[in-house]
């Protein structure tokens, strides 16, 4: 029973740090397929993880808090949409932009807000909430069903995405600007505002990533707290086929891999830290090149688009 | 289009300085007159007959003054000699070890009296333009490993001191003995580091001080600012049955605080009063007190009694405080309290060894 009880609480570690990265990567999945190659996930996770625990702070209220995360993402979708849809900038260097821009201004309005200091202010947080009956099945229950809302609602939006991307009409129009603008303009699409919806929603499921992070998993806010999960997400996406599951499966053997260290490093096994520190990584490689073909981008991811 | 593009790019560029330029809030150092008249001969005043609010001090750091930890104590000490002696408040974060020589050169060619590079790592910047610079104090913390060839590390400069509080471990260790009641604790470290390997290794001394068979494990998190993976760390080992868990991570070790609350295991704070991070876990916290030891090495430039080499402080000296109760001694078993105190008291007083 021991044993059963270590795998399912290791399940539920895996899930609940997966959570971020499979938010993120979801929201990715949205801009990418639109044709926009964003890597600036990471930017946006930062302020919106600040974002979360500002809001939480001063409204009282953790959803609060999760709707500032939400809003900051989507204001950072606004402005890579402005630069890159409406001014034709390089997606890259906007993308690099935003990630320091993300990372600096969280810093900043960190220090301006709650100062200097080594305290940090109590912030309403996500509470676990167990499913009823099913969190009572033994193993299953407490590694699949006693999570935080933000948990369920991040696998859920798995099929929900899935579902949208390819069997509605909006996410056919989605992925045929990502494929050819050109061509879907000439349809009728309004491939710019395709474009904008994509950027701004996809940055909004990428806020929800980096308000968990702050206020569900943790209940604080640190500068760099986000530590490289928006590149892991992007990694994921490509890692994932551009397929909402494929997310997923990413998202959570890239965390299994930190549960390995947690149990080597338990164990007491002599083995460096900082190989530790690999597995995850490692675990990635072996992962892509087992399952490997070749990744179908949306054909075009990353090219600005000119009407007329 | 091309314009268009050179504009967008002039933009975001903009964007991306103001905002660093917002993260370093270098105060402006004011044009102040000129006191570099010769140092009188046996005068009570500092070097060029200076006063204390005249001196010039800065810290150069590694990471930002809001890890919670390392450049955070580095920054309150630099705070500490701003509020009292009226010193102009200037630091330097982010510095990679590549920039540092630059950064030395720059204070140093500015006439600044000390000069505080946080970190062992930038250890050969330091010894390199220390030479080069014999008229400004150079302070370089830690930049070596306290073990048998702790002496070998250290070059003897004039003007360049090796600065740190040692055998914080111990203390750490002794009170994580005491709490424990199922004689399994756990120390994590950030990353392999002289700052942080060299409480890592007294731990285990400390805890057999307090409690001969406890079982002590001290490992690295490889992370100084992933709270959540140190979090989960901290949870395997809490579920394996460890009940006090402490870290020394910059901001990665809030994680393991916040894991024992969630457990309701004890946690000691470290680097920082940390009560308020979890306070149903933090019993105390245990300080790096680099802000008096900096202001100690600051008389000793003011009153010509600067010492260079190695300028170590052990507990007896001082080098190392623990935080208030914040109320645990009303919450713990009153028999823990006691000995705690205790032990704290015998450390500082060296009756346990000499630490």
């Amino acid at each position: 029973m021991g044993v059963l009880n270590s795998i399912s609480s290791y399940i539920a570690t895996d899930i609940r740090m997966a959570a971020p990265i499979l938010l993120a990567g979801l929201g990715l999945l949205l801009v990418n397929w639109s044709g926009l190659l964003y890597i600036g996930a990471e930017g946006t996770m930062l302020i919106s993880a600040f974002a979360a625990v500002a809001g939480s702070f001063y409204l009282g209220s953790v959803w609060a808090g999760l709707l500032f995360g939400m809003i900051a993402g989507a204001l950072f979708g606004l402005i890579f949409a402005f630069l890159t849809v409406t001014l034709r900038a390089n997606q890259t260097v906007v993308g690099v932009a935003l990630n320091v821009l993300g990372a600096s201004l969280s810093a900043t309005l960190n220090r301006v807000i709650f100062g200097v200091e080594t305290t940090i202010a109590k912030i309403d947080t996500f509470e676990t909430m167990a499913i009823p009956g099913l969190s009572k099945i033994p193993v299953i229950g407490p590694a699949f069903f006693n999570h935080m809302p933000i948990v369920y609602l991040a696998f859920l939006m798995v099929p929900l995405i899935s579902f949208f991307l390819f069997r509605t009409q909006q996410g056919l129009n989605l992925r045929s600007v990502g494929e050819n603008p050109r061509v879907s303009d000439t349809l009728g699409i309004n491939v710019y505002r395709t474009r904008y919806t994509a950027s701004i929603l996809g940055n909004m499921i990428i806020g929800i990533g980096g308000a968990f992070l702050s206020t569900g998993l943790l209940n604080f806010f640190t500068e760099d707290m986000v530590s490289g999960r928006g590149y892991i997400a992007l990694a994921a996406v490509i890692f994932g086929k551009y397929k909402p599951a494929g997310v997923m499966l990413a998202a959570m053997i890239f965390m299994a891999g930190n549960v390995v260290s947690n149990i080597l490093q338990v164990s007491g096994a002599a083995i460096p830290y900082t190989f530790l520190t690999m597995i995850p990584y490692v675990l990635t490689i072996v992962a892509l090149v087992v399952f490997a073909s070749r990744a179908v981008a949306p054909n075009a991811l990353g090219k600005p688009y000119k009407r007329g | 289009m091309k314009k268009i593009l050179a504009l967008v790019m002039a933009m975001v560029m903009l964007l991306g300085t103001l905002a660093v330029v917002g993260c370093d809030k270098k105060e402006e150092e004011p044009s102040q007159p000129v006191t570099n008249a010769p140092t009188e001969p046996g005068g009570q005043e500092g070097p060029g007959g200076k006063e204390a609010a005249d001196m010039k001090v800065v810290a150069l750091l590694s990471g930002v003054i809001t890890d919670n930890g390392w450049n955070q104590i580095a920054y309150d000490s630099v705070k500490n000699l701003h509020d009292k002696y009226g010193i102009e408040l200037e630091y330097i974060e982010n510095i990679a070890v590549s920039d540092m020589a630059e950064y030395i050169r720059t204070y140093a060619e500015e006439n600044y009296d000390m000069v505080i590079i946080h970190g062992s790592q930038f250890k050969a910047s330091a010894e390199e333009l220390a030479v080069q610079y014999p008229d400004t104090k150079f302070c370089i913390s830690y930049g070596f490993r306290v073990d048998e060839n702790t002496a070998d590390q250290v070059v003897d400069i004039s003007n360049l001191a090796y600065v740190g509080p040692v055998n914080m471990g111990v203390l750490i260790g002794a009170i994580m003995g005491i709490l424990t009641d199922n004689n399994k604790v756990v120390f994590l470290g950030g990353q392999d580091i002289p700052a942080i390997t060299d409480i890592v290794s007294g731990i285990e001394e400390g805890v057999h001080l307090t409690n001969e068979g406890c079982q002590v494990t001290t490992d690295y998190l490889g992370t100084l600012t992933d709270a959540d993976l140190a979090k989960e760390r901290a949870l395997a080992f809490i579920n394996d049955g460890y009940d006090v868990v402490s870290a020394s991570a910059n901001s990665a070790q809030l994680g393991c605080l916040y894991a024992a609350e969630e457990k309701g295991v004890y946690a000691l704070g470290f680097n920082g009063d940390q009560y308020s991070i979890a306070p149903e876990a933090v019993v105390l916290s245990v300080m790096r007190n680099y802000p008096a030891i900096y202001e100690d090495v600051f008389n000793s430039i003011l009153d010509g009694k600067w010492q260079s080499g190695m300028v170590v402080y052990t507990l007896k000296d001082n080098g190392t405080i623990v935080s208030d109760w914040h109320g645990w001694d009303e919450k713990l078993p009153q028999e823990k309290v006691d000995r705690i105190k205790e032990v704290i008291e015998q450390l500082y007083e060296g009756k346990l060894g000499d630490y």
